[in-house]
């Protein structure tokens, strides 16, 4: 790995609280001279909830938040925008309340490097941020080599719209401009991959606003995988409330996505090329970019870290959390990120103040709408094992349940959204 | 005078006797009910007891995913505010999986939950305010 060197840095922020990083922290007493520094990357779900958390819990921590954008369009729900139950405005929040009411000094900006040894993080726009505490949560990076043809330029005829917003609201008006009785082609990713159940609500959407406009179009999956997350509730929607419109393939039956062809909006599979009128293509998935950068990965691409804490293995004065770190059983939802966010929260607190550690236990609950009134769900409770996160119970929507549970169940999935959105941003 | 032949007080007295069994069971189910409700009311006295503040802050954390910390119900119920006993007392009947309280998300949360972690967070979202 490249790294940087102390000399390197030039321009130090917080030159005056250098004294307490050259000081170990394993010394509490070194803590009291001046303000612990925690410095997070990325204002996702993960990011942005672990700054609250350790702003709220100490007034001895300085807390600082790096992320480029001034707007976060959250990804969950954004399948609801597709299929015209949400508006992108309604899924999009601002950082300035964990500014104004928090403390937190959030710097839009992006992080291009760690220099581990010296504690500091290096900006795009120049500066160097000094710390006591890392956490690096940059989400997802798009593996567009996984797909021959695919890139990020190929992106914008084809897009994943796996990380929301311009992506997201690309492939809405491709489907708005689409004519009746086009091809929607939909190619979801192999695991692991952020949002288990993401690819199959976003059929859902997609059909339900197919059906509604364009209702002589049809739906084909290209899938990676032969199974996938609450298989047979989305089928029985499928067949329930899209009868006859939606072909899913899975990768027995094509072999896979072996080639995208933008200029000609053709996928091609072992056997086949079909041509798409819109193609929604998801490529394979790794930890985002700066945490490779940083030496946090393992050779999968995703970041190892101690079940109890969310500490990183390779460095125990950072801590990786949501989509970007390995945390085994647990889904890469932002549910998880964010329940991660108060378990590591609670052990930097204890780090950097000398507070008590809890035990770690996390918990998560993904809500799918499948059609109008109709939602269902799976989740688990976590704790921190030995080797890994570890399932302590979970539980599943049932097929075949009434209608007004169903009704219930998406009522459910508004409350959460506006539930876990305070939490992140305040 | 009227003088009241054997058969004309062989109803009353069946009567009475009815009625003192009838009284009788209401005051055992009055008495049992009472029993039982008291003994709730101990254990859930007993689980406040056990409370702790900064554990039960922490725990919280896993709560407000959903419900909305500032007591806002958009399809989720509040629960900031509540009485610690009510608290409680529904987190059992989830972890029991009782009458209405069968919401699976609920059930399975509340049968990981010691009591220790129950009446923590009773006390900690009793605590709090709605906005
Ligand atoms: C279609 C879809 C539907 C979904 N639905 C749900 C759902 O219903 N429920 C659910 O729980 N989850 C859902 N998810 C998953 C959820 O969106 C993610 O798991 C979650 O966003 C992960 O949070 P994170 O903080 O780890 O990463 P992100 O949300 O990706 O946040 C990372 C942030 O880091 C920033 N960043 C990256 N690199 C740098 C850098 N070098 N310097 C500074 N900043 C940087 C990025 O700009 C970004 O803002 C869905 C996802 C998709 C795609």
């Amino acid at each position: 790995m490249y790294k940087l060197t102390r000399r390197r840095f030039g321009g130090v922020l917080g030159a005056s609280a250098m004294g307490v990083a050259a000081g170990s922290l394993a010394a509490p007493a070194v803590l009291a001279a001046a303000k612990s520094r925690l410095v997070v990357i990325g204002g996702g779900p993960a990011g942005a909830t672990t700054a609250r958390y350790v702003a709220k819990g100490s007034k001895d921590v300085s807390v600082t938040l790096i992320e480029p954008k001034h707007h976060f369009t959250t990804c969950f729900f954004s399948n609801l925008y597709l299929g015209g139950f949400r508006t992108l405005e309604s899924i999009t929040h601002g950082y300035s309340t964990l500014a104004a009411e928090y403390g937190i000094n959030v710097v839009h900006d992006v992080a291009v490097d760690v220099d581990r040894a010296g504690k500091m993080v290096k900006l795009a726009r120049g500066g160097d941020v000094a710390y006591d505490r890392l956490v690096v949560t940059p989400g997802i990076a798009m593996r567009y080599d996984s797909i021959e043809g695919y890139s990020a330029e190929a992106s914008t005829v084809m897009p994943h719209a796996w990380q929301a917003g311009t992506q997201t609201a690309a492939l809405k008006q491709q489907l708005e401009a689409m004519e009746d009785g086009g091809t929607f082609v939909i190619c979801p990713p192999p695991n692991p991959f952020r949002c288990p159940p993401g690819p199959y609500e976003r059929i859902c959407m997609v059909a339900h606003y197919l059906k509604s406009n364009k209702p002589k179009s049809k739906i084909i999956v290209l899938d990676a995988k032969d199974k996938f997350s609450k298989q047979a509730l989305f089928q029985e929607a499928w067949v329930q409330h899209y009868e006859g419109m939606i072909e899913w393939l899975p990768k027995e039956v094509t072999g896979g996505v072996k080639a995208v062809k933008a200029e000609s909006m053709e996928i091609v599979t072992d056997g086949e090329t079909i041509k798409a009128s819109v193609a929604n293509v998801i490529p394979a998935q790794k930890a985002g970019v700066i945490a490779e950068r940083a030496g946090l990965t393992a050779e999968s691409g995703w970041c190892p870290i101690d079940p109890s804490s969310m500490r990183s293995k390779k460095d125990e004065s950072t801590f990786v959390i949501g989509d970007a770190s390995i945390a085994a059983a647990m889904p890469k939802s932002g549910f998880s990120a964010n329940s991660q966010a108060k378990v590591a929260a609670n052990a930097i607190l204890a780090d950097l103040t000398g507070s008590k550690k809890f035990p770690a236990k996390y918990r998560n609950t993904c809500w799918s709408l499948v059609a109008t009134n109709d939602g269902v769900k799976v989740g688990a409770d976590y704790t921190g094992g030995d080797e890994k996160i570890d399932v302590t119970s979970k539980f599943i929507s049932k097929t075949g349940e009434s209608a007004d549970l169903r009704a219930q169940t998406a009522e459910e999935a508004n409350g959460w959204y506006a539930g876990i959105t305070k939490d992140i941003f305040g | 005078m009227r003088v009241l032949n054997s058969q004309s007080l062989a109803l009353p007295a069946f009567t009475v006797l009815k009625l003192i069994a009838f009284v009788g069971c209401v005051l055992f189910a009055v008495s049992t009910t009472m029993v039982r409700a008291d003994t709730q009311s101990k254990k859930i006295t007993a689980i406040l007891a056990k409370a702790d503040s900064a554990y039960g802050e922490y725990l919280s954390g896993q709560c407000v995913t959903c419900h909305h910390s500032k007591g806002k119900a958009d399809g989720i119920p509040a629960i900031v505010g509540l009485p610690d006993v009510y608290i409680v007392q529904t987190i059992l009947e989830y972890k029991h999986a009782r009458e209405e309280r069968t919401n699976p998300t609920m059930v399975n949360i509340a049968k990981n939950l010691s009591d220790e972690e129950i009446g923590s967070l009773a006390k900690f979202f009793s605590a709090q305010e709605a906005e």
